[in-house]
């Protein structure tokens, strides 16, 4: 996938992102302060807005996923039926779901040790149940690329390592894509391949090696709410380890 | 538990074609003319109507993702009321012939302005749904859009005549009976194609209980089922208004109560358990319009007497074991 | 493949939509009986919302719609008093001053309304079919009393049926249509060629017409000037007769004024509070012609009360004198008996009501 010149934006350009290539076998974490734009460029990117300037280049046989902030679903909606629309797509409307799906499905719940809770309402499970049901959902759908908005929103430490472990396995098993915005930091240098940083309405691209991404990083927070700490040495370390 | 839906229905269905109605007619001459005249048509209508403002309701619940949505809470009632109104109330005002049979209003006048009632409120709430995204605030501007059609309706009541304004409101204790098999017909013609539709719209609808942006990126085509599901709706409002008056209680009550009972479902077998619980509520609801010691009473107040308690039962009951969300 | 099928759903849902509409146009659209016109329609006096024809065994009639200025055919053959069944205690009137009380109707829809005990005792004993409510008959007791004649006022459900399509006939008696008083009464020579008593009919109209017209010269030759006031508001709105209505001939015939008919005169209005105060200061009298039975109501409800000449002279009417069963035998039979009413206004009038069936003094 690949974004070029394109100004990012409801109705007013918030910035532009002038060549950006997403290739499979990637995590591209979007990165800024809160309301500057991070969710528009990943709708604009998911194809739901269209940029107001440039394009956005996308293979439409690609299947995609999308994951919002806020997820708004019907209240009585139970938790094996928001698994099994993952199906939907290609389900004839007369059609049942097969038992390989349905069988499928409880694997995952299993697998998320969410099983217990099938039979209840989605709307009454935990906010990290809840993450954990809807990532689970866009993976049983076998999307090409996956767009998450604040995965790990309000979530303790160990629901993200999960969601973070997960997406990490399946980018590389599968070969897929992921493009997600988030605000845990330590957690994103660890886990992700490129880093989009969005300040002061200029976007730049750096893989997580980059030796200026601490400083910009720093320059981008420390500016605007509180003094971010980044133990340089210690992330350096870790990632020559992974190289 | 469908078996025993199915057995309920056809009990339904037989309790009203025997109780409905007169004791007394039984092993009579006229036993014959008036099951096939009288009563058969009466259970038809029954039905239909139960089958489509229940579906029409369970459609509404779904697109706005509201357990509280239903025709009488959106104003499609009261719009489609207003359409009625007009040709009711009004017809002497705006006088043109083929408004007119020789002693009463034309059903297929009826129809077409009730529908263009319905379909206006409808519209008001779909434009208004592409600029708010929040459903909530598109309940109450449905509310709102009722209110205003309520409101222009009683203008009409307030300059019509006497015996007018007792027709309209005969009109809204609505009523099943008193249709032709002609008519009854006509509705089936409107009806039924329409719910065949809504099955056919099912995997559609299903994606519509999953947040709207996850839907669309599994291939879930937003605008134009939202179009197609307000208009699906408010046909099943306009016609069920036009011949039986505002119906209320079954539009919420019933694809409420199924998705609880049938709380595995989802539409494809929902639409169809929903309209055959609709169906049954309207069948025992005419049957007891007649039944209790001779008194008659009207369709609407028999539903909101019995009917309501009925269903704070079953969410009591509920309460205690499973949540309801 | 599946975008195929949906939009052919779409589209016959659509069709469908439209032909059934064409098709209910058609099939709801009545087939009135051709009359053949060839013989003349029997001369009205008076009325002049039906048309009257009739041989030995049939009844051949063009009554205007209750909906419309348009007159709808019928074609009937006779009938006894006991096939016909009533909606209206005006009906009964008619036939009661025909046939007497040895008939009595096959049903009747709201016997509550009707004043005659008769009624009531043979609904109790189960020799009338009551049908239950005016507005709404109960079909199946119709067709279950084996009337085949129903008679309707043409308010409230209005059934259109002729021969061939329902075990029974209906025909619209708009006597209520009619203007003036006689006119009215002259609806009795329907009843009477249905039941096959058109001589009676006609006689009984022919006495209470000269009676009437007797009457009304005698008063035109001796005028006085008599401003009236009719009804009694409903909060800010007060309803008041148009102009040629039957209340006002009745008023205007008898000798008063009816106030306030100059504007819009041939619809009844509405007044406001300050529009009635206006025009209603100067009444001599009063015809209350409500429901309101007591002097305190009537003071609570008009606020300029003791402003009105009437109400200071104690010249405030109802029609109250006879009642039965919570109903006003002003309403049953006082269409039979315009002559009567005619003299009692006339009473009223020159302020001496003495010989009364129907007015009386508010009190």
């Amino acid at each position: 996938m690949e974004i070029k010149h394109a100004h990012i934006g409801y109705t007013d350009s918030l910035f532009m992102v002038d060549n950006l290539t997403v290739k499979p076998g990637e995590i591209l974490c979007i990165l800024g302060n809160n309301g500057c734009g991070k969710s528009t460029l990943l709708q604009t990117m998911a194809g739901f807005l269209s940029p107001l300037k440039g394009m956005v280049v996308r293979d439409t046989h690609q299947q995609i996923a999308f994951l919002g902030s806020k997820s708004q679903s019907h209240p009585q909606l139970k938790v094996g039926q928001a698994l099994l629309l993952a199906f939907n797509k290609h389900k004839p409307w007369y059609k049942s779901y097969s038992a390989d799906q349905m069988a499928a499905c409880d694997a995952l719940l299993k697998e998320y040790n969410l099983l217990h809770k099938k039979g209840a309402y989605v709307n009454e499970l935990s906010d990290g149940q809840m993450q954990k049901l809807w990532l689970g959902q866009a993976l049983l759908s076998n999307p090409d690329i996956l767009f998450l908005d604040e995965p790990t929103g309000h979530l303790d430490a160990t629901n993200t390592a999960f969601i973070f472990m997960k997406l990490k396995h399946w980018v590389e098993t599968e070969n897929k894509t992921v493009v997600l915005t988030s605000h845990k930091i330590d957690w994103i240098l660890q886990f992700s391949d490129n880093i989009l940083l969005i300040d002061d309405n200029k976007s730049e691209q750096f893989s997580t090696g980059h030796p200026e991404l601490v400083d910009r990083l720093n320059d981008c927070f420390s500016g605007s709410y509180h003094k971010v700490d980044f133990g340089r040495n210690q992330y350096q370390l870790q990632f020559k380890n992974k190289n | 538990m469908v078996f025993g839906l199915l057995a309920f229905v056809v009990l339904s269905v037989a309790a009203n074609i025997y109780f409905a109605g007169s004791s007394n007619v039984w092993g009579t001459d006229n036993a014959e003319y008036i099951l096939f005249n009288l009563r058969l048509p009466k259970t038809l209508t029954c039905i239909l109507c139960g089958m489509g403002l229940s579906t029409c309701g369970l459609l509404l619940q779904t697109f706005f993702k509201n357990p509280l949505a239903g025709p009488s809470v959106l104003g499609i009632n009261s719009g489609a009321a207003l359409g009625t109104a007009m040709v009711i109330l009004f017809s002497e005002h705006i006088y043109l012939g083929y408004l007119w049979e020789n002693v009463g209003f034309n059903y297929g006048v009826l129809i077409i302005s009730s529908l263009t009632g319905a379909l206006l409120v409808m519209a008001v709430i779909y434009t208004l749904s592409l600029a708010v995204k929040n459903q909530a605030i598109l309940v109450i501007a449905g509310l709102m859009v009722g209110n205003i059609a309520l409101a222009i309706v009683g203008v009409l009541q307030y300059y019509s005549q006497p015996d007018d304004l007792k027709n309209y409101i005969l009109w809204t204790f609505g009523s099943v009976a008193g249709l032709s098999m002609n008519q009854v017909g006509i509705m089936a013609i409107i009806i039924v194609p329409t719910f065949l539709a809504c099955i056919a719209l099912s995997k559609q609808l299903d994606f519509m209980l999953l947040d709207n942006r996850t839907a669309s990126a599994l291939g879930f085509k937003s605008k134009t089922m939202s179009r197609r599901v307000l208009l699906l709706s408010s046909i099943l409002a306009a016609i069920c208004t036009a011949f039986c008056g505002p119906i209320g209680f079954v539009g919420i009550a019933v694809p409420y109560l199924s998705r609880i009972l049938f709380a595995k479902e989802l539409h494809l077998k929902l639409l169809i358990v929903n309209a055959l619980l609709g169906a049954s509520l309207i069948l025992w609801a005419d049957v007891l319009c007649h039944g209790i010691a001779g008194f008659r009473l009207p369709l609407n107040v028999v539903m909101a007497l019995f009917g309501s308690p009925i269903v704070l039962l079953i969410l009591f009951r509920y309460r205690r074991t499973k949540s309801l969300g | 493949m599946w975008k195929i099928t949906l939009n052919t759903i779409f589209k016959s849902v659509l069709i469908g939509l439209i032909l059934s509409t064409l098709l209910s146009c058609q099939s709801t659209a009545t087939s009135t009986d051709t009359v053949e016109n060839e013989q003349a329609w029997n001369e009205n006096a008076y009325a002049d919302k039906f048309k009257l024809r009739s041989t030995n065994d049939s009844v051949f009639l063009q009554i205007e719609s209750p909906v419309s200025n348009q007159y709808i055919d019928y074609a009937f053959r006779k009938y006894s008093v006991s096939e016909i069944a009533l909606s209206n205690s005006v009906q009964w009137s008619f036939l009661k001053l025909l046939v007497g009380k040895k008939e009595l109707p096959g049903a009747v829809a709201g016997h509550k309304y009707f004043c005659d005990s008769i009624i009531h005792s043979s609904v109790a004993d189960g020799q009338v079919v009551e049908l239950r409510g005016a507005e709404n008959i109960d079909e199946e007791q119709m067709i279950l009393s084996e009337s085949k004649l129903l008679l309707q006022d043409g308010f409230g459900q209005r059934i259109l049926s002729q021969e061939g399509t329902k075990p029974y006939v209906t025909l619209f008696i708009m006597e209520w249509k009619e203007n003036h008083p006689l006119a009215r009464l002259e609806w009795i020579k329907v009843l009477g060629a249905l039941v096959g008593k058109e001589k009676e009919a006609t006689s009984i109209f022919e006495n209470k017409r000269s009676a009437y017209e007797t009457l009304k010269n005698s008063f035109s030759k001796k005028s006085i000037s008599c401003n009236v006031m009719t009804s009694a508001p409903y909060k800010n709105e007060w309803h008041i007769p148009a102009k040629n209505s039957y209340m006002e001939t009745l008023i205007s015939d008898a000798g008063g004024a009816l106030l306030h008919n100059q504007q819009n005169e041939h619809v009844s209005q509405k007044l406001n509070l300050e529009e009635a105060y206006i025009d209603f200061k100067v009444a001599d009298v009063w015809l209350v012609n409500s429901g309101i039975e007591q002097l305190k109501v009537l003071e609570a409800a008009v606020p300029f009360y003791n402003e009105i000449k009437a109400a200071q002279k104690g010249n405030i009417y109802n029609y109250h004198k006879s009642k039965a069963f919570g109903n006003y035998f002003f309403w049953e039979d006082g269409v039979c008996q315009p002559e009567q009413l005619l003299s009692e206004y006339r009473q009223m009038f020159e302020g001496n009501l003495e010989q009364s069936k129907y007015y009386m003094h508010v009190e």
